[in-house]
């Protein structure tokens, strides 16, 4: 199902999370609102994902096994490819210092759980051309 | 698309998962293993059990997990200590995040007293203790309203608490250098800003390199902006809130009756929590106890099914050779000249294989490894020894043992009551085991293994083996067994299994309930299982039980009876014989009995019972079935004959046509007819309630 707000080639969010829940949420929203997805559920697997394809989006938990959302955003950050990508990180209204910790890390944004389908979209039109 | 019931269920099913997780690692840091990662693992679980809960307004499940994951985050950054009573204090809360999930899931109110009491108790634990530093529990348990997930999108859009008329806005809007290497796009945010307002823009490229110099990630580009808007300066400010660390923002408004508060500028006042709700009238409190909820859960909860990748594409290959292989028999059928006949019978050969191949694809895919259900039981042993007063853990062997998921569910009713007995009548109290010589703590082992085709659950106890004596007495007392029967060892301890009976002096809190060893004995048998008891004394008592690894194909006898084909389960069957020549005994209300081994049976004619048409077959040729109910009382049925014994696919009625009494299901045989398959037990139910004693009693005598 296409929404309006996307016309052409969809595009496409890497969603990284390590429960399971998340990430199913994460791929209905996304899909509904007619975005390629990319699931990985830590960041490890996020970048293998990224080494086969390059999203136009990650949206990124913080706290998982493995390696972690700022692991994640440093080795984004710091590879050449994907260095300007915008990375959405998922936090609690309780995560304030984690999401600036995030953000000076060079995320992009933060999305706050639990997120509505609505304003998932609505925030990641805020970084996301189209 | 998924529904929302589905992401439901994928939750309730995660969260089953995360819950293990959570007692594993709870388990290894009572043991001494308090690693980081151990640490760290333990929380996550319980951070996304709350992460989930939130996504679907589970508020009494967020608010607990949010306590518990904050003393969780003590332990995690060092300011408290694992010590013993805090690692008890969160084994205490796993179990009742545990309860929580199983009531969320069924839909039914935990009980609001039994809440605050567990989050008081997280809490006081949070505010004591002499390792703790830093006390952080924002929630209270009393406005959990308040806790309504705020679509918290970007703190962006704070009520608007009046309009203000339109002012002009002067915005000096700088990125930094760097702001483009975290993905930040400032033409979407001049867009956004076009949104809420007329805009007109000043673009400053003074700070453009020559182009030898010029590095494409960095910014170099700056923006004045005159905005007419009638939002307020912290709405303004939201547009910026990504990029505000880093770029230089500097907003004045020219208005003058009314400049936008300081304070609001980066913090927009928190939305009021909405006022309480009167509280619900809790649904019939009551406590919250582990097995109390799985009924309730295992209503209202849709089954899903989480399968290994390798085992469907494993389905799905063997199905596409079936295809090709239909093809290759279909053209070796047709074709003219006629193929060789060898060829087609080779052929249908490999086709009966690949049947088969897929039988065990598929089954593959509805077999579980019982650990889960397993694991389970540690929660089951703590509770059981709290309550006794006696200490005892839990050994697990062969957890990654596979079988169908329906068996595993319905064992746990029965595995749950084996092991509650096993500490409250197997395990004996330390004391006594001190002085028997014995480890203060008992063991019990739940061992499960394959053999021939069947899963083998053994569940032992090294305490004071049954007291045959006390056993034998009781038999005699309840009129079971006569005063003089002498029962050797193995026959005293079978009597555990007959209804009613109960070693317990007094129906106490824990394997009270009224029930005893015959009702796991009948769940068993109607998973067409086997059970036996092993026992000795000082030593210790094993429960073995044997199950079939799947309920979808049983072994069963097709017989006929009134000209019809059907099936009797061969568990059931104890013994076949002819009705000629067999010792049969007339009764006074028509009934007759048929006398085997010093055993008086009753007999039942099956087609009579299933209100079939007698077929016109010679009494003498008419067989004997002596079939074995699940409360081990026999009983004689009477068919016309016997046809086979083979593999059978089950394929259920009840939905078609409700529940039948006397018959369990259907299947199809080999030449197409559909054959009914006999429940033993209600038919028996049927005919006499005092079948069972009085081939008990004549068994004994």
């Amino acid at each position: 199902m296409m929404s309006q707000a996307l016309a052409t080639p969809a595009a496409h969010v890497l969603a990284v999370d390590d429960s399971l829940t998340m990430r199913e949420l994460l791929r209905s929203a996304l899909s509904e609102a007619g975005y390629a997805v990319t699931l990985a559920s830590d960041g490890r697997e996020a970048l293998v994902r990224l080494a086969e394809t390059t999203p136009d989006l990650i949206v990124t938990d913080l706290n998982m096994p493995h390696l972690d959302g700022f692991g994640l955003i440093e080795a984004v950050r710091s590879g050449v490819q994907a260095a300007r990508i915008p990375i959405l990180v998922l936090t609690t209204e309780t995560g304030a210092e984690l999401k600036d910790r995030a953000r000076r890390m060079g995320a992009t944004g933060w999305i706050g759980k639990p997120f509505d389908d609505a304003a998932l979209v609505a925030t990641i039109r805020r970084v996301l051309p189209g | 698309m998924p529904t929302s019931t589905d992401l439901r269920a994928i939750f309730f099913e995660e969260a089953d998962e995360l819950l293990t997780a959570l007692d594993e690692g709870l388990r290894a840091m009572s043991e001494g293993h308090a690693a980081s990662e151990v640490i760290n693992a333990v929380f996550r679980a319980v951070h996304s059990i709350k992460g989930g809960a939130a996504a679907f307004a589970l508020h009494d499940l967020v608010a607990f997990a949010h306590s518990f994951e904050s003393l969780l985050d003590e332990l995690r950054t060092g300011t408290r200590l694992p010590d013993p009573d805090c690692i008890a204090t969160l084994i205490e809360a796993a179990d009742h995040l545990a309860d929580l999930v199983t009531c969320e899931r069924g839909g039914t109110a935990a009980d609001p007293d039994q809440i605050r009491h567990a989050l008081d108790r997280l809490k006081a634990f949070g505010q004591s203790g002499p390792s703790q530093i830093r006390v952080e529990l924002p929630f209270d348990p009393v406005p959990l309203a308040a806790l309504d997930p705020l679509p918290l999108a970007f703190d962006a859009l704070p009520l608007v608490e009046q309009t203000a008329p339109p002012a002009r806005v002067s915005i000096r809007f700088r990125p930094h250098p760097d702001a483009l290497r975290s993905g930040h796009e400032p033409a979407l945010i001049l867009r956004d800003l076009a949104e809420i307002g007329e805009m007109q823009v000043l673009l400053d490229h003074s700070a453009l390199t020559e182009a030898a110099a010029f590095d494409p990630t960095s910014s170099y580009l700056s923006w004045t902006i005159t905005l007419q808007t009638d939002r307020t300066e912290a709405e303004i400010r939201a547009v910026f809130d990504f990029i505000a660390l880093h770029a230089d923002i500097d907003i004045s408004t020219e208005t003058e009756e009314r400049p936008a508060p300081a304070a609001a500028d980066r913090m927009p006042a928190p939305p009021s929590p909405p006022p309480l709700p009167a509280p619900a009238a809790p649904s019939a409190p009551r406590p919250v106890t582990a097995d109390g909820l799985r009924d309730a859960a295992a209503a209202a909860q849709k089954a899903t099914l989480r399968v290994d990748v390798e085992r469907v594409d494993r389905l799905v290959n063997v199905a596409g050779e079936l295809v090709i292989h239909n093809a290759m028999l279909t053209d070796a059928i047709n074709r003219r000249p006629a193929a060789d006949p060898h060829e087609v019978a080779r052929s249908l050969d490999q086709l009966r294989q690949l049947s088969r191949m897929i039988q065990d694809s598929a089954m593959a895919i509805r077999a579980q490894p019982v650990k889960p259900l397993f694991d389970r039981m540690h929660r089951i042993l703590r509770e059981a020894a709290a309550a006794t007063g006696k200490k005892a853990r839990l050994d697990i062997v062969g957890e990654a043992t596979e079988v169908d998921r329906t068996i595993i569910e319905r064992l746990a009713d029965p595995l749950t009551h084996m092991v509650r007995n096993a500490v409250d009548h197997g395990i004996e109290l330390p004391e006594r085991r001190r002085a028997a010589g014995k480890p203060e703590a008992g063991t019990v082992r739940i061992e499960a293994q394959h053999r021939s085709g069947r899963i083998l659950i053994i569940v032992s106890d090294d305490g004071g083996g049954i007291d045959r004596a006390r056993v034998q007495q009781i038999a005699t007392e309840r009129g079971l067994i006569p005063p003089t029967a002498d029962l050797a060892p193995a026959d005293v301890d079978a009597l555990l299994f007959l209804p009613g009976f109960s070693t317990a002096k007094s129906v106490s809190a824990l394997s009270g309930r009224g029930v005893g060893m015959d009702v796991v004995r009948s769940a068993i048998l109607a998973l067409g299982g086997r059970i036996g008891i092993t026992s000795t004394p000082g030593e210790g008592t094993a429960l073995r039980i044997s199950l079939p690894l799947t309920l979808a194909v049983m072994d069963g006898m097709v017989v006929r009876a009134g000209g019809q084909p059907l099936v009797l389960p061969l568990s059931s069957i104890v013994e076949t014989l002819s009705l000629d020549g067999a010792d049969l005994h007339a009764l006074g209300d028509g009934g007759r009995l048929v006398q085997l081994r010093g055993q008086c049976l009753p007999i039942l004619g099956v087609a009579a019972a299933l209100g079939l048409t007698q077929a016109s077959v010679r009494p003498e040729d008419q067989v004997i079935i002596v079939v074995e109910r699940e409360d081990k009382s026999r009983l004689a049925l009477i068919v016309d004959g016997i046809d086979d014994q083979r593999q059978i696919v089950i394929k259920s009625l009840d939905e078609n046509y409700g529940h039948i009494p006397g018959i369990a299901a259907a299947t199809v045989l080999g030449d197409g007819s559909v054959a009914l398959i006999i429940d033993p037990a209600e038919l028996v139910q049927a005919r006499s309630p005092r079948a069972s004693l009085t081939a008990f009693s004549a068994a004994a005598e």
